[in-house]
């Protein structure tokens, strides 16, 4: 099985590259990326995997497609996994709430079966490790998630992030280098 | 409560809000501070609380007119009378802070540059803590929202509908809308379990020994000084002077004539009359030693001719 990630973001800032990178280091390999148009982009995820298309999914003419749609009526199980070849994750930078934006730019454009992962709001790159835990025989009821994460910062002030993140081994697994980009970035627009 | 009642509530409270709704966007120049709603047996008395006023009170009172008006016709609310206040301390004031805080989000301010002065201007001012949060697609990225406090804060409880003020404004950016809140605790905020407990008076902080010294050699004048003071003092003399004399006729061997004059007196006092105390007739001593003075004589004749006189 094969995961897609549909990138649907403009450019590619140092947020979505990291969860991109993280994404890659979970599916081993195994991982594709769509809508791919910009050069630098381009150039920058090659280096994660080889498999980077200018297309979009629905061009590339894909069977047994599974995709990752929060506006989903059933919830992902272990068997669904098995009869699907290629599962479909969006690669979007959500807002706080669904705002529909999986199932405007993809779900209704392509040929598959839609699934959800809860009714959490999930991160790219944690939404392609909840995709592989399932794929290992988990069901989404053991994959325990955080409702919302707070990270202080060394000046005093605190951010918020109101995504699920999943807890392995008592540690929450956030996107490694988020915390560092996030005290770095002064909060300007790029 | 029924249904019915709730709903008069609800609707009141729709109203209400619409009515601020209203008011914040009419007079955003004038940096809108709070809204005051109160019903009068006259009708309605709204007062706004802005920064600069004379933006709201227009040329002539005419802005103020069409305010009056509006609140009248499109809200519906009996005989409004607009009451314009000027905020005295904007940096206490959480709607024109997260209004400005707003504006600097706008301007294309980092939100990290603009959260920290927002925080550093309110205490400034003497606030006693405060939270400033702003969130949504900061930076162009991911939703997240990032919180700036300082000071002390209360979330919730009676503490925090008293003294706790909460403003709200909306930064319009490319990338989307972020929401700019300010939470300001205020200055004269006391917190219940804040007591403070006042030192005792420096009299009553003497130890009880010293206290005891200090009152005992007191009592006895203050004994003294009661029959003069009482109302009744002629009657307790009088009553004082007979027992001594009866005492002294007893136990002292007086020569006769001035046994005689005591027989006498005592008649007269069991008869109900209260002679003058004479210092020469109690004192013994002096008695025996001036036994027969014209003076005395001529006092107790005098004493005896009025005694009969009356009977």
């Amino acid at each position: 099985m094969q995961c897609i990630i549909e990138n649907c973001e403009e450019k590619l800032s140092e947020w979505l590259y990291l969860e991109y990178k993280h994404a890659a280091n979970i599916w081993h390999g195994k991982l594709c990326f769509t809508n791919v148009r910009e050069e630098r982009m381009y150039a920058l995820l090659s280096n994660l995997t080889s498999a980077v298309f200018k297309e979009h999914v629905y061009e590339l003419a894909l069977e047994n497609l599974i995709v990752l749609d929060p506006l989903a009526e059933k919830s992902l199980e272990p068997e669904d996994m098995q009869k699907a070849d290629y599962i479909v994750i969006g690669g979007i930078l959500g807002d706080r709430e669904f705002t529909g934006k999986t199932k405007r730019l993809i779900t209704e454009k392509i040929k598959g079966v839609a699934r959800n992962l809860g009714k959490t709001q999930l991160s790219i790159d944690i939404a392609a490790y909840v995709a592989y835990q399932v794929l290992q025989g988990k069901r989404l009821s053991e994959i325990p998630l955080t409702v919302e994460v707070e990270i202080e910062h060394p000046d005093g002030h605190i951010t918020v992030l109101p995504y699920g993140y999943p807890i392995v081994d008592g540690k929450v697994l956030i996107t490694p280098g988020l915390i560092r980009y996030l005290q770095r970035s002064m909060g300007g627009q790029e | 409560m029924n249904l019915a009642t709730e709903r008069k509530f609800v609707r009141e409270n729709i109203r209400r809000v619409l009515l601020k709704e209203y008011l914040m966007r009419e007079t955003e120049r004038a940096g809108f501070g709070g809204l005051e709603i109160q019903r009068t047996p006259m009708g309605t008395r709204v007062v706004l609380y802005c920064e600069r006023p004379g933006f709201v009170i227009g040329r002539k009172g005419g802005a103020i007119k069409d305010l009056t008006a509006a609140i009248e016709h499109t809200f519906k609310f009996d005989n409004p009378q607009i009451e314009v206040q000027e905020v005295k301390n904007p940096a206490l004031n959480a709607h024109i802070m997260a209004k400005k805080l707003a504006i600097a989000l706008e301007r294309g301010w980092q939100y990290r540059r603009a959260g920290h002065s927002t925080v550093r201007r309110i205490m400034d001012a003497g606030a006693r803590g405060c939270q400033v949060i702003i969130s949504g697609k900061l930076a162009g990225e991911r939703h997240r929202t990032e919180k700036f406090r300082e000071g002390m804060i209360k979330y919730c409880g009676d503490s925090a509908l008293k003294f706790v003020e909460k403003g709200y404004a909306v930064a319009k950016l490319k990338p989307g809308i972020m929401g700019a809140t300010v939470w300001i605790m205020r200055p004269d905020a006391k917190l219940p379990d804040e007591i403070k407990v006042k030192e005792p008076a420096a009299t009553v902080a003497q130890s009880p020994v010293s206290a005891a010294e200090t009152q005992a050699p007191a009592t006895p004048e203050v004994q003294e000084s009661i029959p003069q003071a009482s109302p009744s003092s002629v009657e307790k003399t009088a009553a004082a002077t007979r027992t001594d004399l009866q005492i002294k006729a007893e136990k002292i061997r007086v020569k006769p004539k001035l046994k005689r004059q005591i027989e006498s007196e005592l008649k007269s006092l069991k008869e109900g009359e209260v002679p003058p105390i004479e210092e020469d007739l109690i004192d013994v001593e002096a008695a025996d030693e001036q036994p027969d003075s014209e003076s005395k004589k001529e006092t107790v004749e005098k004493k005896d001719e009025k005694h009969k006189e009356v009977n």
